[in-house]
């Protein structure tokens, strides 16, 4: 069994007004994790911490081997890294950032980064500043892809994009992995992208990993269930049963533990299915959320 | 420790403040040239002289160490295959190179410009008391700058440093030495005015290597 | 190499079921003969713009069904078994028919109803060949 490329043994991070605790992670070489989560749910921390740049109060946090954030400059040789908040200098060049980087990277490959150049549409000459958002967040990830690092971290690398870079940069990652030795592993509260590319998911709210699976599993394991309930039975109960809308006779159920043996339970209670829908990761996300902040209040 | 990335970066620092460097050095150059024209321009050239390096400090530690981590830039810089700590060795080195070069060629302009021309030789203390204040003065700024991130103390301390400088001009004029030996042909290194100049350039390097110290011992870099 | 496959995220469908269910369209309608070479899992998944593992999924439940083999190492391959796509094209009909024969009952039409619909059906489907 291979090292994995990430892995994040019971991390924890206090701030002030946020505390980051009992992470669990692993991301194997190949695959794509999708890191979900609100606003303020940790993160952008659990990033900056893989790379070295927040040091954890505790845990174990190994990056392609290498022990952060003590050898952080090792495994940074590796590592492209981008993030939304990040800047380039704005009276420099973006051929002048590509000099500079392919300087210090020696795995720095000109012809890929010439063809990046064209497939995102930028111009080499133009000074940063000048760039919109988009392109900037392209410039950017062009710099981190063209070293063509074993390890991608991205800081919600959609986010602000429009539909047509969104597609070129969705188009270069999954490029990217085409090279089963690299590994993903990008944050966004866009669902829709990360429902899209990611082979995992880890869900993370108010600093905890509240689910992590493969995303075929949760997908298949989450649905919503209209049920009748008999006269005899006031609140339905079925096993994974996340949330449950009863009105009248009809109930609506969410579980997370849909199987075939599910309609065997309903029958043993006395429940007549009436449809069963799948959840889009949006709706699993929310409802997981929901639910797990419920638990912690009770 | 890696020294290549640190050398990468230093680099590249100097070549994005090379205007900054040069301007200063043309200016302080300009300022010098009008010193021994006259009594008045005398004054503003020393002024000016005295300005150009507060504001090649201001500029440098706010503009420079400062700004690039409000804008995130450091952002980009840390994702290269650097520790958080090359990365402050490279930054206090190329920023203090940035300083240090024009400071060291215009005192070095100075002592000449004084020597060479009619302005009394016995002034030359008292510049060299002042222009190596203005180095601690850039120490100190850059000190602050990295052991708090607040905007507050910055200011602080630049406000400080200005009205220091106000002070210390007259302090240094009614040094007895100065006061008698000033307008005399030679330079008169008395005790007092070489201590003064060895306290600021120590206290300079100090205050410098404790914030390097305490900045390494800062648990959240960002 | 363009696998022509196309992805729908509007489509109601699990997007493992949609690849599967294209490649076995492709087969049955003979653009991929028994032998051919399918793309490689990583590839399609590049192209396509979704994760490896759904792709890893059809393409595990297409072995399953004896659609496809997959060789250790060398990829992916329409399955040389006889008639494979005749039979392919006979599960196509027989999903939409069991499609009808849903929406027949759910308007309640008599199974004569639905025979009927089904004739006229044929009949304009050929009138429509030129």
């Amino acid at each position: 069994m291979t090292e994995p490329v990430i892995e994040l043994v019971n991390v924890e991070k206090a701030y002030r007004y946020f505390r980051l605790f009992g992470v669990h992670l692993r991301l194997e070489a190949g695959q794509i994790m999708g890191l979900v989560g609100p606003n303020g749910a940790g993160k952008s921390t659990t990033i900056r911490i893989l790379m070295g740049m927040i040091s954890q109060d505790s845990g174990e946090v190994r990056v392609l081997g290498r022990s952060m954030p003590r050898e952080q400059a090792a495994a940074k040789r590796d590592i492209g890294f981008v993030s939304e908040d990040m800047r380039l200098y704005g009276a420099a060049t973006l051929a002048w950032h590509m000099r500079f980087v392919a300087s210090i990277y020696p795995d720095w490959d000109a012809k890929y980064a010439d063809l990046l150049v064209r497939r995102f549409n930028l111009h080499p000459d133009q000074t940063i500043k000048a760039l919109s958002h988009g392109e900037r967040v392209k410039a950017t990830l062009l710099l981190a892809l063209a070293h063509r690092p074993r390890l991608l971290l991205l800081d919600e690398p959609t986010t602000g994009l429009d539909p047509v870079a969104r597609h070129e940069v969705l188009a270069e990652l999954m490029d990217a992995l085409r090279d089963e030795h690299r590994a993903i592993l990008f944050s966004s509260h866009n669902t829709h992208d990360v429902e899209q590319i990611s082979d995992v998911i880890t869900f993370l709210d108010r600093g905890r990993v509240i689910d992590s699976s493969d995303k075929e599993t949760f997908l298949d394991r989450w649905r919503r269930v209209h049920l009748d309930v008999p006269p005899t039975i006031s609140t339905p109960v079925l096993p994974g049963t996340v949330a449950t809308t009863v009105s009248g006779r009809v109930a609506v159920i969410t579980t997370r533990a849909y199987s075939p043996d599910f309609h065997a339970a309903c029958d043993g209670a006395g429940l007549t299915i009436r449809d069963v829908q799948r959840m889009t990761l949006e709706e699993i996300f929310v409802a997981n959320v929901m639910s797990n902040r419920r638990e912690t209040l009770s | 420790m890696n020294g290549s990335i640190v050398r990468h970066l230093i680099l590249k620092d100097l070549y994005l403040l090379r205007w900054m460097m040069a301007g200063s050095i043309a200016a302080g150059l300009a300022a010098l040239a009008m010193m021994p024209q006259g009594k008045v321009s005398g004054y503003v050239g020393g002024v000016s002289l005295i300005c150009i390096l507060i504001v090649l400090n201001i500029f440098l530690v706010m503009g420079d160490v400062v700004q690039e981590k409000k804008d995130k830039v450091l952002l980009f810089v840390l994702s290269l295959p650097v520790s958080t700590t090359q990365y402050t060795v490279a930054k206090v080195l190329a920023n203090a190179v940035a300083f240090t070069v024009p400071w060291l060629i215009l005192t070095a302009a100075n002592i000449v410009t004084v020597v060479v021309s009619q302005i009394p030789d016995g002034i030359l203390p008292f510049w060299v008391a002042v222009l190596a204040y203005l180095l601690f003065y850039y120490c100190a700024l850059l000190a602050v700058s990295l052991v708090t991130d607040s905007t507050g103390w910055h200011t602080t301390t630049i406000i400080i440093g200005n009205v220091s400088v106000n002070f210390l001009i007259p302090f240094l004029l009614s040094r007895p030495s100065v006061s008698a030996n000033g307008e005399g042909p030679t330079a008169v290194w008395t005790g007092d005015i070489v201590a003064i100049i060895a306290i600021e350039i120590l206290a300079g390097v100090t205050a410098l290597g404790l914030a390097v110290y305490f900045n390494s011992r800062r648990p959240d870099f960002i | 190499m363009h696998s022509g496959l196309l992805i729908s995220q509007a489509d109601p469908k699990p997007m493992y079921l949609q690849i599967m269910e294209q490649i076995r369209h492709r087969i049955a309608i003979g653009d991929w003969r028994p032998g051919y070479e399918l793309p490689s899992i990583r590839a399609l998944a590049a192209t396509l713009q979704i994760s490896v593992i759904t792709v890893k999924r059809a393409y595990l439940e297409l072995e399953r069904d004896g659609v496809i083999v997959t060789r250790q190492g060398k990829g992916s391959f329409v399955a040389e078994s006889a008639g494979l796509s005749t039979r392919l094209h006979h599960e196509e009909l027989d999903a939409h028919l069991s499609a009808a024969a849903g929406i027949g009952r759910v308007l309640g039409l008599a199974p004569d109803e639905l025979e009927k619909r089904l004739r006229h059906a044929v009949r304009q489907r050929g009138e429509k060949k030129p």
